[in-house]
């Protein structure tokens, strides 16, 4: 008798998973050990910055986690087991004036290129640069140049007023006092926190608690923007404005931004480009006109004068390669294709009679992007 | 002839060297102000905690009655004794424990990885992270005597310039220790082992209560390895009328002691703190507390 599995319900499928698993691990200890030897490898070598106008260069790099060594266990348990490829042999760019969303599932690897960027992380493999300074060897320099809102606004001093956060932060980024309060009072005008300067950070709502994370990103009028998630607990029309006041500060300091986000109607109205990112790899980075072009299949919806001529035409067009017929309702036939309304209407030879109209349906950005993840196997990889 | 470039060559380096006791001050400056809000934002908290540092010594001014301790080791006066050695000990654990304090802080309320992400050199945190614990200390320690004083210590007003010195360069060994022990803590994200069993040990064996001499001789090489000891007897020997004839090594050779522990434990701690911060930013342990 099969030993009773609340989980998976039967011993066979138990024994499967767990070969299935194992091969998992397997696989992703090897891909962990030929970047960890790529490190090596790496050790000493001097490395000229790339010549580049980009504010941000992130050059091959990849980051693998490694459990704690036994040592500092008897401090900390480990939070891994074996290690974890976090990015792998990433590339990117981004210039002045230009805002690049970096979009992924939980896990991609987002918060792990914002930490290399930042100087919480060294890459394993791979150099990153900020305005051609190299942020493991120049962290220092690095941080005075970039501006970081983390999605958490636990890091606010909560207990403290808007302006004494502003202060702090300015003192520390060695801003003259006689200049750091003009400074202080201009970002919070520009943020709109200029009324509630001396509101405490715990007195402030959800909305204005991610104003004043980007005003503190802000204060030192920094080249390059890492906004971890800024729209993520605000409603629409706040983070419409926060998305406004980003592109505002890129366009007028020239400045570069990196963004986070899983609202990807968000992503969508910044109108610049996007990385998709996926188990540390990048399966796509350009603009989302290109990513629609390249992985979505244009939706069809046809309206004919009659049901009739709505039937026939789906019979007709069922036959036709590259063609998938969805459906038919009254009037209305839906389709999937490949090829374009001006090629289906040319090879279908005059067999699509009584058309009244014809609409292309766009694929919301949330289902595409799952269906350019869950179809992992089925698609190329961009880059 | 005046060698032009090594002229400019100086004065950059005189420029730079400004520059960063600028931003060490800045930093110094930003992080007492914080302390000081977050101290007053709980105002019964803060109240409490001054009033808790007066308790020991009505402690024993009430067990000072009971003890007559032997010449040679206290001198006549228990009660004034005791109260310079919990003196001795709230100065070093500011020097001590307030940088620790002040991370656990920061990593309990989530900003520690803001902290690193500013442009401050990660070496200048121990000193500007531990300003406000610092002055707090100070505040303890002048309301402590002013206590002790009321209630009948005597000190010897001559030796308090000297008593300022081993003070300042206590919190300072204090501090080299607790950014040795903050080292650990920013791999291991909370918890103290190091200055926990220091702290321990320090009770026992620096003379805070009675004298090194009434320790084992075997075991009194280890008072002498603190600087906890050196400290306490050095503010005994400044501030107490028969201080001088103590047991023990002079005022000026604890000075000179406590200096050069100074000298060569704060490199020390800071280079040790670099390494567990490079270590960490390694492993990826530097965020996500």
């Amino acid at each position: 008798m099969p030993r009773y599995n609340r989980r998976s319900g039967g011993a066979g499928r138990d024994k499967s998973e767990s070969r299935e698993l194992a091969e998992r691990h397997a696989a992703e200890s090897a891909r962990a050990d030929r970047l960890l030897s790529l490190e090596k490898g790496q050790k000493g070598r001097r490395i000229k910055p790339p010549e580049t106008d980009a504010l941000v260069v992130v050059d091959h790099v990849s980051k693998v986690y490694v459990p704690s060594p036994p040592w500092m266990r008897l401090l900390l348990r480990s939070s891994i087991r074996r290690p974890v490829v976090a990015l792998e042999d990433f590339s990117l760019d981004v210039r002045p004036g230009q805002i690049l969303a970096v979009v992924g599932p939980n896990g991609a690897g987002k918060s792990t290129l914002f930490r290399v960027l930042t100087g919480l992380t060294t890459p394993t493999s791979g150099r990153a640069y900020v305005c051609g300074l190299d942020v493991t060897q120049k962290s220092h320099e690095v941080r005075r140049l970039i501006g970081f809102a983390p999605a958490d606004e636990k890091t606010l001093l909560l207990r403290n007023t808007c302006r004494e956060n502003l202060v702090f932060h300015g003192q520390l980024q060695g801003i003259p006092k006689r200049r750091l309060m003009k400074r202080v009072n201009e970002t919070l005008d520009f943020v709109g926190l200029g009324h509630a300067a001396d509101r405490v950070g715990i007195a402030l709502s959800t909305g204005m608690k991610a104003r004043l994370q980007l005003a503190r990103a802000l204060l030192h009028r920094p080249q390059v923007l890492i906004l971890d998630e800024p729209t993520s607990a605000v409603d629409p029309v706040a983070a419409y404005e926060l998305l406004e006041l980003i592109k505002q500060v890129v366009k007028d300091q020239g400045a570069a931004a990196l963004i986070s986000s899983h609202r990807l109607e968000e992503i969508e109205a910044l109108h610049d480009d996007v990385v998709l990112l996926d188990e540390g790899l990048i399966k796509y980075r350009g603009d989302l006109d290109t990513l629609r072009s390249i992985w979505e299949q244009p939706r069809l919806e046809i309206t004919f004068y009659g049901e009739a001529e709505a039937l026939q035409a789906s019979h007709h067009l069922q036959r036709m390669p590259d063609v998938e017929v969805e459906g038919v309702e009254g009037t209305t036939l839906r389709l999937v294709t490949s090829i374009g309304v001006g090629k289906l209407f040319a090879q279908a030879n005059g067999e699509l009679s009584g058309v009244q109209s014809v609409q292309e349906l766009r694929l919301p950005l949330r289902e595409l992007l799952a269906k350019i993840l869950i179809d992992k196997a089925e698609q190329p990889v961009q880059s | 002839m005046i060698d032009t470039k090594k002229a400019t060559g100086a004065r950059a380096s005189i420029a730079g060297g400004a520059h960063l006791v600028g931003r060490l001050w800045g930093a110094s400056d930003a992080f007492l102000r914080l302390g000081w809000r977050q101290a007053i934002s709980y105002p019964l908290g803060f109240f409490m905690s001054q009033i808790s540092n007066f308790l020991p010594i009505l402690i024993y001014f009430f067990v000072a009655d009971l003890v007559t301790p032997a010449e040679r080791a206290f001198g006549r006066d228990y009660f004034s004794a005791v109260v310079i050695g919990l003196i001795g000990v709230k100065l070093l654990d500011s020097g001590l424990r307030g940088f620790g304090a002040q991370m656990d802080v920061a990593i309990n309320r989530g900003w520690l990885e803001m902290f690193l992400v500013e442009p401050v050199r990660w070496r200048f945190l121990p000193i500007a992270m531990s300003q406000w614990p610092n002055a707090q200390g100070i505040f303890a320690v002048v309301t402590m005597a002013i206590l002790g004083v009321a209630l009948g210590a005597n000190f010897e007003l001559s030796g308090v310039p000297i008593a300022l010195v081993i003070g300042a360069l206590g919190m300072f060994a204090g501090l080299a220790i607790g950014t040795m022990s903050a080292a650990i803590k920013v791999l291991a994200k909370s918890g103290d082992p190091v200055l926990m069993l220091y702290t321990l040990m320090a009770q026992l064996f620096s003379g805070v209560y009675f004298p090194v001499e009434n320790l084992p001789s075997g075991l009194r090489w280890v008072s002498y390895l603190m600087p906890h000891t050196y400290v306490i007897q050095g503010l005994r020997k400044a501030l107490l009328a028969d201080g001088p004839q103590l047991a023990g090594p002079s005022s000026s050779s604890i000075v000179v002691t406590l200096l050069v522990f100074s000298v060569l434990a704060y490199p020390l701690a800071i280079w040790i703190w670099g390494r567990a911060l490079e270590y960490g930013r390694k492993l990826g342990v530097l965020s996500g507390y």
